[in-house]
C-alpha cells in the first residue's frame, strides 16, 4: 500500500503526540523561581546566590538578596506572594552573589518607623566584620554605602522575631570570618549561606579568614542543629547557598566529601608534599564529576589551593 | 482492492499507532498485593565490581569507601536507595493504589518495603516531575506508564547514594528507568540506571517476587543514637587513594584478575571473558575479605 501525503501528516501528528506526552514529564526549571519550603519560608532561586524569602504579617524577610542585576526580576517573583515591603535582608557573606541587591532594595519603600533604623528603608543584618570590610577605605566593593548593612551583630548571634517566628541569627567563621546561619525556629528552615553549598567544593576566602576547618566546623554545627524526620528525610529543611532545597541527609552527604577530602590533604601535607604536587596528584578525582569546576569563580583548582594553604596554615600555627 | 478500502486501512494504521503512542493511566493488569522477595545479594565483597560499568572517578570513590562508614550515626536509620532498596536485603514488597487526597481517585501506585520503610509514589496521571531545585529524596519521584501489560516508570530526584552495599557510588543525577511485569503469581523488576557522574553505560538488574496475601511486612522503627556508634563525631572513615589493603582480596579469593573484579563497562561483554584469560591473576590464598566485609 502506498501512504499517502495526508495519512503521513496525520501518522506524523499521532506520532508527535506522543513524543509530546513523554517530554511533559522532562523535569523544566524556570530562569527565577520561588519554591515553598516550609512554614512561611520559600527558596527564590536563580538570582545568583539563593535567596530565602520569609512571607508574614509583618513583611517580608530575606536572607541574602542576589545579585544587582537580578533585583527586579527577584522582585517581581516575590510580588507574586506578597505586596508588603522587603523589611529585612540578612546577609550570610559579602559576596557579590549574596548581597548584590541589597542597595537597590534599600532604594525602594518607605523609610521604616523604627529609631535605630533612622531613615533606612529596609533593615540590613550581618556580621560586623563584613560592614568593616565593605566600609574599609581602600575597600574594592561595587556595593553603594546604602547597600551596606544598618543593623551588624558582633556577639555570637542575633535573634529577631518576625512573622510569628523566631530568626535566629548565629555567627560561623566559615568561608570567610563573617559568615551567619539563620534558623527560622518555628518553619523548621535553615538557610546556610556558602558554608552548605551542594553544587560546588566550598569557598574558602583565606584572605578574609575563610578556612577549611571553619568550613567543617560549620558544616557540623549545621548537622547538630537540624534535626532529621523519620528515616533521614525532610524534618529540618536546609536552603544552601547555591543549588537545590535539601535536608540532613544531603548535609551529611556533603560533610562526608569535604571531610574525605580535607583528610587527604593533611595526609599528602603529612607527607610532606607541595602545592603542586598536591594539584598533579589530583586528590578530589573522584568527586569532581558532582563539584568540579574547570571554569567559573570556583573552580576545582582554587579549592585545592586554598584548602592547601588554609591547612598548611593551620598546622604552622599549632605547632609554634 | 478498490480505493473504497484505503479508509479503513488508514484507520486500521492510525489506530495501530495510537496503539503505540498512547498511554492509558491506570492498571492494565492489577500489581496491588503483597509480594515476597526472592532474595538476590550481589556485590556483597570489597573490591567487588563486575559487571558495573563504572567510570574512574567512580571506581576511586569506590575504592575509597571504608566499611565502617556503614557505622556512622547518620547512616544509621539511612535506607537504601529504592532500586537497591527493592533488591537486596528483606525486600518484602507491598503495592497499593495511591489516591488523591482531594478527589479520592487513583492517582498512581505506591510501593512499600520492609527494610527501612522506604516508600516510592509511582504517579500515573501525567503529571510533571518537579523542578532542578526541590528536594531529592530516597526513592526520588516516579511518573508511570503502561506499556502492554509492562508498567514502565521513570524516577529522578534521587538523592546521592550507591548501586551496591560495598561503595560503588551512584549520584544524584541518576535517572531509573523500572519495568515491572507480571507473569501469574511471579512480579519481575527491571531496573536501568543510568548515572552521568559515575557510568558510561546504564546498570542493568532484575528481582522477582511471589504474590503473597498472607504476608506481614512488620514496622520498621529506627532511632539514631549516636552514644551508640562506634565512629566519633565528625569523622568519617575512608582509605586514602590507592592505599585501600583489603581491595584485592575479592579477586584473590575467586581466583580472577583484580583488573575485572574492578568492573567497567567492557566487564559487561562475553568477549571479556577471552580477554580476562590473558591476565595475570593472584595465587589464591585467603578467605580473609569475608570477614572484613561485615
Amino acid at each position: 500500500m502506498k501512504l499517502r501525503p495526508r495519512f503521513l501528516c496525520l501518522a506524523s501528528a499521532v506520532l508527535a503526540a506522543g513524543v509530546f506526552v513523554s517530554a511533559q514529564n522532562t523535569p523544566a526549571t524556570p530562569a527565577l523561581e520561588l519554591l515553598h519550603v516550609q512554614g512561611n519560608v520559600s527558596l527564590l532561586a536563580g538570582a545568583g546566590g539563593n535567596i530565602a524569602v520569609q512571607i508574614g504579617k509583618d513583611g517580608v524577610l530575606l536572607v541574602d538578596s542576589g545579585t544587582a542585576a537580578m533585583t527586579n526580576q527577584v522582585l517581581q517573583t516575590i510580588r507574586t506572594a506578597s505586596r508588603s515591603q522587603v523589611t529585612y535582608i540578612i546577609n550570610t557573606n559579602d559576596r557579590a552573589d549574596h548581597l548584590g541587591g541589597n542597595a537597590n532594595f534599600a532604594r525602594m519603600g518607605r523609610p521604616l518607623a523604627i529609631a535605630r533604623a533612622a531613615q533606612a528603608r529596609v533593615f540590613i543584618v550581618s556580621f560586623n566584620a563584613i560592614l568593616d570590610r565593605l566600609s574599609e577605605p581602600n575597600a574594592k566593593t561595587s556595593v553603594p554605602a546604602e547597600g551596606w548593612p544598618n543593623d551588624v551583630y558582633s556577639g555570637a548571634q542575633k535573634n529577631l522575631s518576625f512573622n510569628d517566628d523566631a530568626v535566629q541569627i548565629f555567627h560561623q567563621a566559615a568561608t570567610t570570618d563573617g559568615d551567619s546561619i539563620v534558623l527560622f525556629r518555628r518553619a523548621d528552615v535553615i538557610a546556610t549561606g556558602d558554608i552548605f553549598d551542594p553544587t560546588e567544593y566550598p569557598i574558602i576566602d583565606v584572605k578574609n579568614g575563610g578556612s577549611l576547618q571553619g568550613v567543617l566546623e560549620g558544616l557540623n554545627r549545621l548537622r547538630v542543629m537540624a534535626v532529621p524526620a523519620d528515616h533521614m528525610e525532610n524534618g529540618t529543611m536546609i536552603i544552601p547557598g547555591h543549588g537545590r532545597v535539601s535536608d540532613v541527609a544531603d548535609l551529611d552527604i556533603y560533610h562526608q566529601m569535604v571531610t574525605i577530602v580535607r583528610d587527604r590533604l593533611q595526609d599528602m601535607i603529612k607527607r610532606g608534599m607541595t602545592l603542586e604536587q598536591v594539584k598533579a596528584a589530583k586528590p578530589t578525582r573522584d568527586y569532581d564529576p558532582i563539584y568540579g569546576h574547570d571554569t567559573g569563580p570556583w573552580t576545582t583548582d582554587m579549592f585545592i589551593e586554598a584548602a592547601y594553604r588554609s591547612l598548611t596554615a593551620t598546622a604552622a600555627r599549632a605547632s609554634n | 482492492m478498490g480505493s473504497n478500502a484505503m479508509p479503513s486501512k488508514r484507520t486500521a494504521l492510525i489506530l495501530v499507532l495510537l496503539a503505540f503512542v498512547s498511554r492509558p493511566a491506570f492498571a492494565q493488569v492489577d500489581l496491588t498485593g503483597e509480594w515476597s522477595p526472592r532474595v538476590y545479594n550481589t556485590h556483597m565483597d570489597i573490591g567487588d565490581y563486575t559487571g558495573i560499568p563504572v567510570n574512574e572517578p567512580g571506581r576511586l570513590r569506590a575504592e575509597s569507601w571504608h566499611p565502617d562508614q556503614l557505622d556512622l550515626p547518620e547512616n544509621l536509620c539511612r535506607p537504601h536507595p529504592i532500586d537497591i532498596g527493592l533488591r537486596v536485603s528483606v525486600s518484602q514488597l507491598r503495592i497499593t493504589t495511591e489516591l488523591d487526597n482531594d478527589t479520592k481517585q487513583p492517582v498512581g501506585l505506591r510501593l512499600h518495603v520492609a527494610w527501612q520503610e522506604p516508600e516510592q509514589v509511582i504517579y500515573m496521571d501525567g503529571r510533571p516531575h518537579p523542578s532542578a531545585n526541590a528536594p531529592h529524596k530516597w526513592s526520588g519521584f516516579s511518573t508511570g506508564h503502561w506499556e502492554r501489560n509492562t508498567l514502565v516508570y521513570t524516577t529522578t530526584h534521587l538523592k546521592e547514594a550507591y548501586l551496591t552495599r560495598t561503595g560503588v557510588p551512584k549520584s544524584e543525577r541518576a535517572e531509573v528507568t523500572t519495568r515491572v511485569h507480571r507473569y501469574g503469581n511471579l512480579l519481575t523488576i527491571i531496573f536501568i540506571i543510568n548515572d552521568p557522574a559515575y557510568l558510561t553505560a546504564p546498570y542493568i538488574r532484575e528481582s522477582s517476587w511471589i504474590f503473597d496475601p498472607t504476608q506481614i511486612i512488620p514496622p520498621f522503627p529506627c532511632e539514631i543514637s549516636p552514644d551508640g556508634t562506634i565512629i566519633g563525631a565528625g569523622k568519617v572513615p575512608s582509605f586514602m587513594p590507592g592505599r585501600n589493603d583489603i581491595l584485592a582480596d575479592f579477586a584473590t579469593e575467586y581466583g580472577i584478575p583484580l583488573e575485572g573484579a574492578l568492573g567497567g563497562e567492557e566487564t559487561l561483554y562475553p568477549e571479556y571473558i577471552k580477554k580476562m584469560k590473558t591476565m595475570k591473576v593472584a595465587p589464591r590464598t585467603s578467605t580473609e575479605h569475608y570477614r572484613r566485609a561485615q
